[in-house]
Order: structure tokens, then sequence, then C-alpha cells
């Protein structure tokens, strides 16, 4: 049972308990960063992201271009701004919808057997869909290629796996001794399930939704090439990293750049994740 | 137990079922026509037409079910209309490469992974932990084809090792050392998975490591090493048995970028190939497959979790 | 003086003798297997019905045609003994040569040839530019190597549709034509007439074809495609390798010896490396971009005339090409015998204001034009995404629409459904095979002017008066055509400088479906 003070401690700033951690302060503080370039880009960027120079093209990172250019003359800087708009928004997106819908099915289906029977029937049949034919099709219904479409996508793709975690978890959890101690006292199945087990969910589910922000900004990518993801008047990190790749060998830094963006903002989210874990597990409280 | 799989076994029906009429319907309503494909960019529209009546694409949809459901039940999966034979054995033909990349990524993966996750755990906030954080997020975020790149570049092509690309069977060739060509895929696709392994590792571990019966352990007198990997390693295993499930699953539907950059003729690419020429019976037939191939894992992983936690009961 | 230099040192002259003889001998040797990385697997190899470079690429190998080009893109024959045409030009006999065995050991005749010419005529890609002026086809009653042709006109274009194997009349055996209709022809009945036989196709790893030791070279120094054909090599492997990127390390590696199509802008650092060998492709190809004459808003001539005059295709080549590009707004290159620049004063103006004066003066308004582009192919996606570019800043409000290759072809086949499209298209030996020519194709350029000169073209014979109407059809295209050509391109492949031998050398350059014959591995 939680002590008296941690409720206390807890309607406080979450923010606070996570900047007093190190690291938890780095991932907070660059994941700011990246959001507010994106958001600012119309302002800070030094080139318009779409203009196209083909007399300037694969050009190396010099003063002009600090990034240097891509294969139409573009500035990578510019475009590297406005990318993180849509790449974070899709990333985030797609972690949350998958993470959240996903996970409350999982638990559910693990909690409530005769629901779970059907309902986790339909995540297997969702899971042998891959994500370009259901971009595909989304797209042909809808008539565009548009953001949305590709962020439904993603989350239908990554749903089935994050409601596959939730329910082994949960059944995991079902087990152990302070539930059945709940379930003896007389409370409520849903309370139960929303009170105690599902705050035991959250730190792996936080650890997957990281990871599944990263797929899901390199999966838009392969969607982006295809043709099914966003129009290309959208730059994004992950469709840079994708058109690029030819020019690997030529001009790496039209791949690592954004490449490197991707990385340093998975990075952040898991510094914060961890952080956030560490301040929202009940059992890990004990460790401070 | 056997009766819970039992009645799983069953309830996989109507999932196929399912699977079976969406997947039909689906890619026909994707704008774009194989036919055209095949012809080639310089056709004419009286050609393409001629070719459609030829595929039997013309008749009313509900009969071109029918008959497909018909022959579904017969065990025939129909006929690829890009590569021109049975979807079956095109599946059996391109699964192989899958399955083995597949098996041996995982291998690596759990070999770089758990001991990676467990000595972060146990090294919880030094300087080692934010070293393999890094690591693991390397593995993560770098693109897969950079990655593959990379490591072809330096033990193909410089070190001359292995080959840099491409695939031969090993089942119809006999030749076991066709799987140098896997080696260098294997690696690339494991380091990935690798990550969120570690990760994983970590963060179970570290929840077990609090719990009362390790530090009844503890008090017991069992060695720390003992604790660590008999107790507490046993028990976060649930959720990386999970993750071990589908990534495999997922895995067997192929990993595309990987296939894609060292040419290996697997499942991943059939999809985006199929796809991209409308190859209709082949995307229906691939479907159907996985479908029944995740169903089967997800049954094999619940009865692991059984096997690993006996408090796990199933009604 | 010879002869005592010789007895005194007879060492010496050993030596050299055996240099020179070891010189000849260490090139072109029988044996070992060539690799070829390609982008895919071909969809078939029933060449008849499909035009994917890499299916002409490899069928070529096993199937033959009755014409072949030469290294200037000119027929001559290659299954042919010889051929007359008749005073009117309406009756074209051929006498095939004789002992040409197919792979399976018959003999190659004229039941063949004409079955296979049937089912081109009815069901091939090109077949339908001959059919409509094929009044009949007859074999000989008494020799059964002679056949012969009868058009309802003279039909100049004959010999180099003939030779054109993409979408051609390949020979088939006669069992095998017979039966063909729009379906392709099982893997069973991949029996030509070629230097190489199919062997085996293991779709994803590779496509194997081995030497076929009972092959009848044609006689006569080898030209382009043409001319004696030695297969030195036992074994080609077309192994599909998506990955650019992938084939230029599988070359550097030594798992591949040649590779197709590498983006262009790998050029100068591949051209450095000495142990490989660059190939540009001649004749170069070029991009198009199509306008819709049947239905919208591009129906208008001028409006037409204005999309042209605002592009600066400069930048457009680059993005597509890197260096490898030439301005050209001539439908062939310079050198080849059709080249000519009547109309092309309207190519290349790059004169955004006037072109906007000249829209508004047609009527447009603003309203959107919908442009279509295919990502599949970064040719394709990098001119569209340059031209679209270059559109909106010149004040046109472009709807630049991009899908995948299957969506794309499907939409351009509906009028109702795009203003302007982009695809590509390969040098051709004649001016007949230009896609935009074709009355059904996309674009669907129909006018009484174009059929007339098309009419004119095809049945006029002697080169001289062939060439004065096509410098009239050119400019017609620039008048009132369906189609703006970008300029040249050329396409870049790469083999080991240290395997292999005899590719692209001189009198066989390295040609559109680069052939594998009289190459030899080291």
């Amino acid at each position: 049972m939680r002590s008296d003070n941690s409720n206390r401690r807890r309607p406080r700033s979450l923010l606070v308990i996570v900047a007093r951690r190190k690291t938890g302060l780095a991932g907070l503080v660059i994941l700011v960063a990246l959001v507010l370039t994106g958001v600012l880009a119309p302002y800070i960027a030094p080139y318009d992201p779409m203009y196209i120079r083909p007399s300037d093209r694969l050009r190396a990172p010099d003063s002009r271009h600090f990034f240097g250019t891509d294969n139409f003359g573009r500035d990578i800087l510019s475009r590297v701004m406005y990318g993180s708009r849509v790449s974070m928004l899709t990333g985030l997106s797609v972690a949350l919808l998958s993470g959240i819908v996903g996970g409350m099915l999982g638990a559910v289906s693990a909690y409530f057997p005769r629901i779970g029977g059907v309902s986790m029937r339909l995540v297997d049949a969702l899971m042998a869909f891959p994500a370009i034919i259901l971009a595909l099709f989304l797209m042909a219904i809808t008539q565009r290629a548009s953001l949305v479409n590709v962020i439904v996508a993603l989350s239908v793709a990554y749903a089935p796996r994050m409601a596959r975690t939730a329910f082994g978890l949960t059944l995991h959890v079902c087990t152990l001794t302070f539930i059945e101690a709940a379930e003896a006292v007389g409370s409520g199945r849903v309370r139960i399930l929303l009170r105690h087990a599902l705050p035991n969910l959250i730190s792996p589910i936080i650890v997957q939704s990281t990871f599944t922000c990263a797929l899901a900004i390199l999966g838009a990518a392969a969607l982006d090439f295809l043709g099914v993801g966003v129009p290309p008047s959208v730059p994004s990190w992950g469709a840079m990293v994708s058109e690029g790749r030819m020019y690997m060998t030529c001009a790496p830094w039209i791949v690592l750049i954004p490449g490197g963006f991707v990385a340093v903002f998975v990075l952040s989210l898991n510094l914060l994740g961890d952080a956030m874990r560490d301040a929202l597990d009940p059992r890990l409280r004990r460790l401070r | 137990m056997a009766g819970y799989l039992a009645r799983r076994f069953l309830a996989m029906l109507p999932t196929i079922v399912i699977v079976l009429i969406v997947s039909f319907f689906l890619v026909r309503f994707i704008p774009g026509d194989p036919a055209a494909v095949m012809l080639g960019p310089d056709a004419s529209v009286d050609q393409i037409e001629q070719l459609r009546e030829a595929m039997g694409l013309k008749q009313a949809i509900h009969v071109q079910f029918l008959r497909y459901i018909g022959r579904v039940l017969q065990g025939d999966l129909g006929h690829s209309i890009l590569f021109h034979r049975p979807v079956a054995e095109l599946l059996v033909l391109r699964a192989e490469p899958t399955a083995i990349l597949a098996f041996l990524s995982v291998v690596v993966a759990l070999c770089i992974g758990i001991p990676a996750g467990v000595l972060a755990a146990v090294k919880r906030n030094t300087f080692l932990d934010q070293a393999l954080l890094v690591l693991a997020l390397a593995g993560i975020s770098v693109p897969a084809f950079l990655l593959g790149l990379l490591i072809m570049l330096v033990f193909a092509v410089q070190l001359h090792w292995l080959p840099s690309s491409g695939f031969r069977s090993i089942l119809s060739s006999g030749n076991i050392w066709n799987i140098r060509y896997l080696l260098l895929p294997s690696v690339t696709l494991g380091f990935g998975q690798a990550a969120l392994i570690a990760r994983l590792t970590r963060s179970s571990m570290l929840e077990v490591l609090q719990e009362d019966y390790v530090n009844a352990a503890r008090a017991r007198g069992v060695v720390e090493r003992g604790v660590v990997l008999k107790h507490a390693l046993r028990n976060a295993s649930i959720p990386i048995v999970t993750v071990v499930g589908f990534t495999f699953a997922g895995l067997l539907a192929g990993a595309v970028v990987t296939e894609t950059v060292f040419a290996v003729g697997g499942v991943g690419r059939l999809v985006v190939e199929a796809v991209l020429a409308r190859d209709y019976p082949t995307i229906q037939g691939i479907m159907l497959v996985v479908a029944c191939m995740y169903l089967i894992l997800n049954l094999l992983t619940d009865a692991t979790y059984a096997l690993l936690d006996p408090r796990i009961q199933y009604s | 003086m010879l002869r005592s230099w010789i007895h005194r040192s007879p060492w010496v002259v050993a030596l050299i003798l055996l240099v020179a003889i070891s010189g000849v001998v260490e090139a072109q040797q029988y044996g070992g297997t060539l690799r070829v990385a390609t982008e895919g697997d071909p969809v078939h190899l029933d060449l008849m019905i499909v035009t994917a470079s890499n299916a002409s690429t490899i069928g070529q190998h096993v199937f033959d045609t009755l014409f072949v080009l030469d290294e200037n893109s000119a027929p001559i024959p290659l299954l042919l003994e010889s051929y007359e045409r008749s005073e009117d030009g309406t009756y074209v006999s051929f006498t095939l040569r004789q002992g040409v065995l197919f792979h399976n050991g018959e003999e190659l005749d004229a039941g063949d040839v004409i079955a296979s010419l049937r089912r081109w005529l009815e069901y091939g890609v090109r077949g339908q530019v001959m059919a409509p002026h094929v009044v009949d086809i007859l074999a000989s009653a008494t020799d059964k190597y002679k056949f012969s042709i009868v058009f309802s006109a003279p039909f100049a274009p004959m010999e180099n549709l003939f030779a054109w194997n993409n979408g051609g009349p390949c020979i088939y055996l006669q069992e095998v034509a017979e039966v063909a209709g729009a379906e392709p022809i099982a893997e069973a009945d991949y029996i030509g007439t070629g230097p190489y036989k199919f062997a085996e196709w293991v779709p994803g790893q590779y496509l194997r074809l081995v030497r076929f030791d009972d092959y009848q070279s044609p006689r006569g120094a080898s030209t382009g495609y043409g001319g004696q054909r030695n297969a030195f090599i036992d074994e080609l492997l077309f192994i599909p390798v998506p990955e650019a990127a992938t084939r230029v390390a599988g070359v550097r590696a030594g798992d591949y010896d040649y590779a197709i199509r590498l983006p262009q802008d790998l050029y100068p650092d591949l051209q450095a490396n000495l142990a490989i060998n660059t190939h540009l492709l001649t004749p170069p190809s070029f991009m198009q971009i199509f306008r819709n004459t049947k239905k919208g808003l591009m129906v208008n001539d001028k409006l037409f005339q204005a999309i042209r005059m605002a592009l600066d295709f400069e930048p457009i080549l680059q993005s597509t090409y890197g260096t490898l590009y030439e301005l050209n707004g001539a439908l062939f290159p310079p050198g080849s015998i059709w080249y000519s620049d009547a109309g092309t004063e309207l190519y290349n103006r790059a004169d955004p204001e006037a072109a906007m004066a000249l829209a508004r003066e047609a009527g447009y308004n603003g309203e959107t034009i919908r442009y279509v582009v295919s990502t599949t192919y970064h040719e394709h996606y990098n001119t569209g995404t340059v031209v679209a570019d270059q559109l909106t800043r010149a004040g046109f409000n472009i709807d630049l629409q991009l899908y995948d290759w299957a969506t794309v072809v499907q939409y351009r086949a509906n009028p109702d459904l795009w203003d302007l499209f982009s695809s590509g298209h390969g040098p051709v030996p004649d001016p007949t095979l230009i896609t935009c020519l074709n009355p059904n194709y996309p674009g669907w350029w129909d006018t009484a002017r174009k059929t007339a000169l098309v009419d004119e073209f095809t049945t006029t014979t002697g080169f001289d008066e062939r060439y004065a109407v096509w410098e009239d059809l050119q400019a017609l295209l620039y008048e009132e055509g369906s189609m703006i050509k970008t300029g040249d391109g050329y396409i870049l492949n790469i083999s080991s400088a240290e395997r292999v031998g005899g590719i692209d050398v001189e009198h066989q350059p390295a040609l559109l479906f680069p052939y594998f014959w009289n190459a030899w591995m080291k």
C-alpha cells in the first residue's frame, strides 16, 4: 500500500519531479528545443524549405547552407526545421494513439476474458495487415494523400503490438498479491483495473511507446516515398532520409542530418520517458 | 490448459474468415491495374483491357470472391499475377530466407539485448547504464539501411569476409554454407531489435529487483548473481517474451528495408512488390498466411507465459 | 637480315611471339559465370507483350528477331538470309537462314516465323503499329525457309519494327506461338534461337541462362546488336538487387560483375575508381511531359505552348541526370539519322513572364492544372518535382499528384483525371515507335494533320523522303502535339574492370539493352 505522503506529492508538478533527475531534465530540454524549432520554423529558417535551385544541388555544408543542400538544391537546415513539425507530430500522435487505444484494449481484454476473447481475435486479424496496404486503402477512400491518413494507418499498424504487450502484462499483474487483496476487500473490478493494474503497465508501455514513436517516423518515410504518405509539399525527417539514400555515397549529409535529428528526438523521448516512469511507477518510488 | 489451447485454436477460425474477406475486398479498392503494370509503360488501353479479360479480372466481384473461397478451401491459394506461379509455391520459396533471418536476428538481439539490459539494471544510474542507453538508442534510431550499408561496406567490400548481398536457397541446394548470405542482414536487424529488448529487460528487471521475493532470496543468503539470474530474470521475462513473440511475428512478415538493402528475396520484399504490382492473389495469400502465423505464435506466447509464471491460470 | 636475326636470337623471337600470342589468348577465353545485378526481376520473358527494359535485356539472349540494330541504330538481318520488296512496295518476300536451331534442337522454318508474327500482330505491344497495314502473311508452298508479307501500302518502318525486340516480334516455336494469346507464355516455352538458353528462374534470387552449344551465329563483323555473336561466357546470372547502393557495393566487393542503372550522381566517383568501368548507354533516353488533348484545360494549344515556354530545362535535367545530360529538343540525338532541329526554336525558351502572358491570352485564369507523377521511378519524380516548382513560380496553379506507378498507369488512361503527366521514353530506331504518335496513347494526339503526316511517313519509302516528312512531323509536334521533351539523359551501368572484358568496345557500344555475347570473363 502506498504511504500517504506520496498522495500529497503527486498532484504537485510532475514536471518538478522529472526535472529533479538530470537525465530527465536533459530529455525535457532537448524535446522543448526541438518543439520550439518546429513551432518557430517559419521565423527562424534561413530559406524556404521548398525552394528548388538545382544549380546548388548536392552541396556539402558550408557558410551559405549550414547543413548543405539536397538533390534539388533545397537547404537542408530549413527542411529539417520544418520537417520537425510533421515528424514529431506523426511520431507522437501514433505513439499516443496506439499506446492509449492499444494499451486499454489489451488490459481490458486480459481482465475481462469474455470481452477479451472477441477483441483479441480482432487484434490478431489486424496484425496481418501491413501498414502499406492500410495506407493505400485509406488513400483510395479519401482520394488524397494526407498526414491524417498516415497517422491513422500507422496507429492501426502499431496498436496491436501495444495491445498484446498490455494483455500479457495485465495477465501477469492480475496474479500479484495486492490485486487479490483488493478483490478480497470488495473493490469493483473496473476500479481495480484503473487504480491498481494500470499503473503497473505504465512503465513498459512508456518504454514501448518511445520506440513506436521512432518507428512511426521511419515508417511514415517509407509510405511517403511510395507515394501514399504526406504530399511532397510537406518536408519530414523520415522522407528526407528515405529520398536521400540514393545519394548516400556522394552526399551523405542528406541522410545523416535528418537521421541524426530522429536519433536525438528519440533520445530525448527516452530520457524523458525514463524519468516519467520513475516518477509514476508506484513501486519504484520506494527507491527515492 | 490443454482445453484452453484447444478452444483458442478453434477461435482462430473466425479471425481467418475476417482476414479472407477483408483482404479480398480491401486490395481491390486500391486504384491501380495489374494488367497495365504487366504490359509495361508503352501499352495501349485496348491491350490492357484484353489482358484484363484474359486474367479474369472483368468478372463480377462477388463471382471472383466465391471462386477464390472455393479454391482456398481446396488448398489452392491462387496464381500470382506477377510471378506466374502458384502463390503457395511462391510463399514457400520466399519464406525460407525470411524465416531464417527472423530466427537469427532474434538470437542476435537476445544475445546482445538481455545481458545489456541486465547489466544496465544492476548498474543503475552509473555511467555504464547511460552508455548502454545511448548505444541502445543508436540501434533503434539509425535507419536500418544506413546500418546495413555500413555493415556491408566494412565486412563485405573492405574485408571480403562475407557476401555483400543476395541469397541462395539452403533447402533446395542442400548447401548449409549458403547461410552466410544471411549473416550480415541478421546482425543489422538484430542490432535494432536488441535495443528494445535491452530497454525492456532493464525496466523489467528494475521492478522485479524490488520485489519481496528477491529481498527474501538475498536474506536467505543467495549470492547476488544467483538472485539476479535465477529469481529476478525469470520473472522479468514476461514482457520480454511478449516482445520476442511479436518481433518474431513481425519479422516473419518480413523486414522490408533490410531485405531490400541486402537483396534477400523474402516475404517482406514480396509484400511490397505484390502491392506495387497489384498482384491480388499474392497479397491475399500473404495476409492469410501471416494471420495464421500470428495466431499460432500468440498461442505459443501465451503458453510460454504459463510456463514462466505458474501463477497465471487460464480459466 | 631478319632471318639472320632470328637465327642469332631465337629465344628473343620465341619470347616475343609468346607474349604476342598470350596477349591474344588472355583476351576472349571461354568459361565463367557473369553475375549481373539488375533492379529487379522481369515480370516474364514473353518479350512480345512486355516493354520493361529488363525483360528485353535478359530476353534478347534467348530470343531472336528477324532483324537487329547495328551500332548506328540501323536494322540489319539476323535470322534472314535475304529479303526483297516488290516494285510497288506492298509485297515483301523473305528467305530465312538455314540450319538455325531452336534450343530444343528443332530447325527454324517459316512456320515458326509466321505463327510468331501472327501472334505479335494481334497481341504484341508494338504489333499494333504494324497490324493495320498488313493484309496477310503467306507461307511458301515449295520452300520451308521462305515466306512473304502482303501490305496494304508500302510500309517503310518494317525493318525497324522487326529489329526492335521490346514488345517486338521475337520468334517462338510454331506450336508455342499458335496457342499463345494475351497472357504470357509459360517458362517451359522460353525456347528461342539465341546464343543462350533459359535454364532456371528463382524469383527473388536469380534468373539463369546457359550457353546454347549449337548456336548458329550470324556472320559478319560484330556491330551493335548484330554481326557475329560468340557466347564465350558459360552462364549468365541475373540477380535482382533493388537498392542501387547495394549494386555498386556488390561490384566492388566482387559479388557482381555488372550492375544496371545506377544514380547518375555517382558517375564522378565511379569513373575515378580504376577497378570499375562505367558505361553510358547510347543512344540517350528522355523524360516527357504529356498533356491531355481530349478533355480539360490542356486541350487549349496556346496554354500548352505557354507551359513549355515557362520551362527552363537545364535544372530539370540536372536534377534527373546529374551531369549526364544534354539539352536537345529534337526527338533523336545529334548523330542519329533522324536528328532534325525542326520545331526546336520552341524548345527551352525559359521565359516565365512571356509564358504567363501567353497563358492569359489563352484565357487561363489561375485554374488548377492536375499534374500526375510517379514516385516509383526516381527520374519521373525528380523531373516532376522541378517542373511543378518552375510552373508554380511562373504563376500557374499546379496540383502535383504523386502516386505509385500502378496508380499512375490507371489514372492516365482516364481523360477525366489529369491534365499533365510525366513518364520516360527510351531511344527507338524509328519515329513510328515514339509513343505520342499513337493516338491511343494517353495524351491522345489525334488531329487530321497529324494522322495525315503519320500515314505519309509510314507509306513513304526511301530515306530522304521519309526524313523530310519526319521533319514536318516533329515541327507539328512542337506546334500542336501532346508531349514536351525535356532533354537527353544517359543511363549509367558499371562493370568490373578486373573481371570482365569485351563490354562496351569499339563497334559494340553499351546500348539500351546491354548484351553479353562477345564478352568474356578474365
